[in-house]
């Protein structure tokens, strides 16, 4: 609750702050500052303070304060770096950070709520800002495009979402979740209206975690949206979606998931093998960054089909080292991006970088063995915790996303080939610099990994 | 625990040498360390107490697994071969790009390899089981030869997959044992349905098959192997398939008798390997590829003796594994040396070195001999064990897998024959003897080749407890 209080102050002063367009720092140093107080403030209240709820619509429980500390630590990374990463008008950086910020308002909505109406309310808090971010290079076409394609279908998948919500209203005569809980494990005959609610409430957040086959969307919106806001999305949003996802289902549904775990089973086996087998084509960094985001989601998708055995804690393990690594990646690529003129990036940007920047060249080969599972790197525990809990009730799918891992390596392995295997030409040989906001970035976020790989249990029990 | 710790430290001091001279003395200087604690866990091992044990603590409490490491005779030796063979490795490379980078993959493939051999946890033995697999990758993408990019990822992708299915077994036996932990002992109680047994041991046999290889799994390895640097070769052939046997003989022997009726396969398969390996050597001309058919010629026989699993056959299997591992070395060595200096690898450009380059000739001549397994060489003690062990399975599996020796003899002496008498060629005029660490390196493998030939019992002693209790389990 201080977190959210803390954020939502920050973004207004951020706001003001940004009408100042010369004073980019003032507005770093404003966004850093809330951004490092409400990591503060749910860690604290993780540890030492009572679960805290608001008149049934938002509940401060463990599950919220795990998944809203790590988005508010991914959050500070992306905006650590967004001085010099920044894309869009210098006169917009203050609307950029605040946006941002506002954003991530949304998604401590959706890791908390209670209450089907603060489910709305939060997917909107977190879009909204997103639809604006995604158009902020406001001369550049792929950005408008990005943006207008984000917005009609976002609009439209909240419009399946709320529609959904509405007829489970009407089977449950409830917005809350344990209410509506209480009715869909009362064992008596499920009212059809209830099982078309649900479907259509798994397809609007299908929607939004881009899960196939409503995952078109996303390969364009990631390619043209700004650098960095690209790495939101792929990170906290889809955390946003993920987290979200899971509440509603593991809080209202888990007892009839013969209604939906069908349909959602076969949607994770689609998901992972059409974000894999998609990826192996993509010539571009960005795009094949989506696909492999695509796939990713699909792995999630299992953890909230098994959601017995870790609770939440197999989700958060995943996607924590899911987006750790995605920063890790990300702010590599926009190193190597700038000095390129020309907008959509080969994975040849990344020729020769293990001489030129070894740093950089590490982090990105740990980002890139992590997404693969490659032990002992976090990624790998991040899939060992939801294979395994899949493992009894989902044995086929677990068999067709461990052939997925294997097919994964491939398109991965192509950055590190590029880094240190071809010989790099006169002009891709010499050194590059390292600002000093990137080093730290990159240092943190291998440090976090390390730190996954050395104690998984401890993330794990961080929602229990 | 220092057994992991020295290696591993002593790679990221590498990091402070990337470009360094220091490197590879600091490096052989870890390495050798190593060996002299194993030696010291040699000395201190009873066997009556069988297992050592080097670390237990909790590690992920929430899914069963401790970060347990021990060791038995078996393992032991496997230790022994690893610390032996990895300072023999750093001697006989020079890498001159990067060397810091090199040297710290070596010692951190060391420390893998110390962990997959001696982890009692199923979660840690495949972590450091991939892990082993990371150094080795890059050290034959970076250094190796003309196609390295291509070959190696799909060296990398074949064992990948063939570890995951390794996983899923894992899973399966943990989440089916009594304690529901990943704990050595409670994975081999665990209570599985012959049907499940069957798949499991088939999950197992793919990763292990993969690793050696044994036939039809081969297909990575004459290619990998030809184009790794010489190092790199040495680790892959002699440490890292021994991961493979080693993993049959720790987590599939043990496992429920629900699938004994697939061992006979298994047992086939690998004796039709070193008929197929060794035909084709015969036929070769480019050395290396020669000496990566004869591994997997041996490796099948050493395959079939632990598939078969009886006392003998095992005892022999360990053995071997040691000599294999020192000869394999010694053999790649050879090849490098003549390599370096003649820059071909081609029988029909080689000849007469032996008149060049006398030590050289005559060390060489007692590798050879050691592989061919020549009695009084280290080769003929553990081939015998491993021919009376398949002979006590049946005899005609003795018989077919005798042939190995006889076909060993063929290619390794037409080697020998085509590079190192009759006349000198263009190539070979003025090859060098070998002197300095060359020769230190070559005459340690030589004196090993005859030590171990004349008196095996000291690591027949340290077996002989390991295997009795493993075939007490099953």
């Amino acid at each position: 609750m201080k977190a959210l209080i803390i954020l939502a102050l920050t973004g207004v002063f951020t706001l003001f702050a940004g009408l100042n367009a010369s004073k980019r720092s003032v507005v770093q140093v404003i966004a850093a500052t809330g951004l490092g107080l409400a990591l503060v403030a749910t860690i604290w209240d993780r540890f030492w303070a009572a679960p805290f709820s608001i008149g049934n619509m938002l509940t401060f429980d463990h599950y919220a304060l795990a998944f809203g500390s790590v988005a508010i630590l991914i959050t500070l990374l992306i905006v650590l770096l967004g001085r010099s990463g920044y894309q869009g008008d210098s006169e917009n950086f203050g609307d950029f950070k605040a946006l941002l910020v506002f954003s991530l308002c949304g998604a401590l909505c959706l890791f908390s709520f209670d209450n089907l109406i603060m489910l709305f309310l939060g997917i909107e808090i977190l879009s909204i800002p997103l639809y604006v971010l995604a158009g902020i290079r406001k001369n550049y076409p792929a950005s408008n495009e990005a943006a207008l394609k984000y917005f009609f279908m976002g609009a439209f998948a909240t419009g399946i979402l709320l529609f959904g919500i509405t007829l489970i209203y009407g089977a449950s005569a409830s917005f809350s979740l344990s209410e509506i809980s209480k009715i869909a494990s009362s064992g008596n005959q499920l009212p059809g209206m209830l099982k078309v609610g649900i479907l259509m409430v798994l397809i609007g957040l299908s929607f939004k975690v881009a899960a196939a086959p409503f995952h078109f969307w996303s390969p364009d919106v990631y390619e043209g949206s700004p650098n960095l806001v690209t790495l939101f999305m792929a990170t906290v949003v889809k955390m946003a979606g993920f987290g979200a996802f899971f509440r509603l289902f593991d809080l209202s549904f888990a007892q009839i998931s013969g209604v939906w775990a069908p349909t959602l089973a076969v949607m994770a086996l689609l998901t992972m093998s059409i974000g894999n087998l998609t990826a192996l084509f993509q010539t571009g960094f960005k795009r094949m960054l989506a696909y492999s985001s695509i796939a990713h989601a699909g792995y999630l998708l299992l953890g909230i089909l098994a959601c017995t055995r870790y609770g939440g804690g197999a989700l958060l393990l995943y996607t924590l080292a899911y987006a750790v690594a995605t920063v890790c990646a990300f702010t590599v690529f926009i190193l190597v991006a700038q000095e390129k003129p020309e907008e959509t990036t080969g994975m040849d940007a990344f020729r020769g970088l293990g001489r030129r920047q070894p740093l950089a060249a590490f982090a990105m080969t740990l980002a890139m063995l992590s997404m693969a599972g490659i032990p002992p790197l976090a990624g790998f525990f991040g899939k060992y915790f939801l294979f395994a809990q899949a493992f009894p009730d989902y044995f086929w799918l677990v068999i067709a996303a461990v052939v997925n891992s294997a097919i994964s390596i491939v398109y991965y392995f192509r950055v590190i080939t590029e880094m240190y295997f071809k010989p790099s030409d006169g002009v891709e040989a010499a050194p590059l610099t390292l600002p000093l906001a990137y080093r730290f970035v990159l240092v943190a976020a291998i440090l976090i990994l390390f730190a996954i790989s050395i104690l998984p249990g401890l993330i794990l029990s961080w929602v229990g | 625990m220092s057994l992991l710790l020295i290696p591993l430290l002593g790679a990221l001091l590498m990091l402070a040498f990337v470009r360094g001279e220091a490197a590879r003395p600091l490096s052989l200087l870890a390495a050798l360390a190593n060996l002299g604690l194993t030696i010291g866990y040699l000395f201190w091992y009873n066997p009556n107490n069988p297992y050592l044990m080097l670390a237990d603590f909790s590690w992920i409490p929430q899914a069963g697994i401790r970060f347990k490491l021990g060791v038995d005779g078996t393992g032991l030796a496997m230790l022994l071969l690893t610390n032996l063979l990895t300072p023999l490795i750093i001697g006989s490379t020079y890498s001159r790009k990067l060397p810091g980078v090199f040297y710290g993959l070596v010692l951190l493939m060391q420390a893998a390899l110390v962990g997959v051999f001696t982890a009692l946890d199923g979660i840690v033995f495949y972590v450091f089981w991939e892990l082993a697999l990371l150094p080795i990758y890059f050290i034959c993408a970076v250094w190796g030869g003309e196609d390295r990019v291509r070959i190696t990822l799909k060296f990398f992708i074949y064992t990948f997959i063939g570890s995951l299915f390794m996983l899923l077994g894992l899973i399966y036996l943990q989440q089916h044992a009594p304690g529901q932990t990943f704990d050595w002992a409670d994975l081999m109680k665990a209570d599985l349905t012959p049907g499940a047994s069957t798949w499991v041991t088939l999950a197992f046999f793919l990763a292990f098959a993969i690793k050696m290889p044994v036939f039809p799994f081969h297909t990575w390895q004459p290619d990998t192997y030809v184009n790794a640097p010489t190092g790199g070769a040495m680790l892959l052939s002699g440490i890292m398939l021994k991961m493979g046997i080693y993993g049959v003989i720790r987590w599939m022997l043990p496992l429920s008798d629900g699938a004994a009726q697939l061992y006979p396969t298994f047992i086939a398969l690998a004796i039709v390997g070193i008929v197929y390996a060794s035909v084709i050597a015969i036929r070769l001309q480019d050395i290396k590829r020669i000496i990566a058919y004869a591994s997997i010629a041996h490796v099948g026989l050493i395959a079939a003796g632990v598939f078969v699993g009886n006392e003998t056959a095992l005892q022999g299997a360990i053995l071997q594994m040691l000599n294999h591992g020192i000869n394999i070395v010694g053999l790649f060595f050879v090849s490098d040396i003549i390599e370096n200096r003649t820059k071909s690898r081609q029988l029909n450009e080689l000849g007469g070195i032996a008149k060049q380059a006398p030590v050289f000739a005559a060390l060489f001549m007692i590798i050879m001999l050691g592989t061919v397994a020549v009695p009084l060489t280290n080769g003929f003690a553990g081939e015998l064990l491993l021919l009376k062990g398949l002979y006590e399975y049946h005899i005609w599996a003795a018989a077919t897998a005798g042939l190995t020796l006889i076909l060993c003899a063929v290619y390794m002496l037409r080697i020998y024959q085509f590079a190192m008498f009759g006349p000198a060629k263009a190539l070979t005029e003025g090859f060098r003897d070998v002197r300095g660490s060359e020769l230190i390196v070559l005459g340690v493998i030589a004196a090993l080749v005859i030590v171990l030939g004349v008196y095996p019992q000291p690591v027949l002693d340290l077996t002989k407890a390991a295997t009795g209790l493993l075939l007490e389990m099953k």
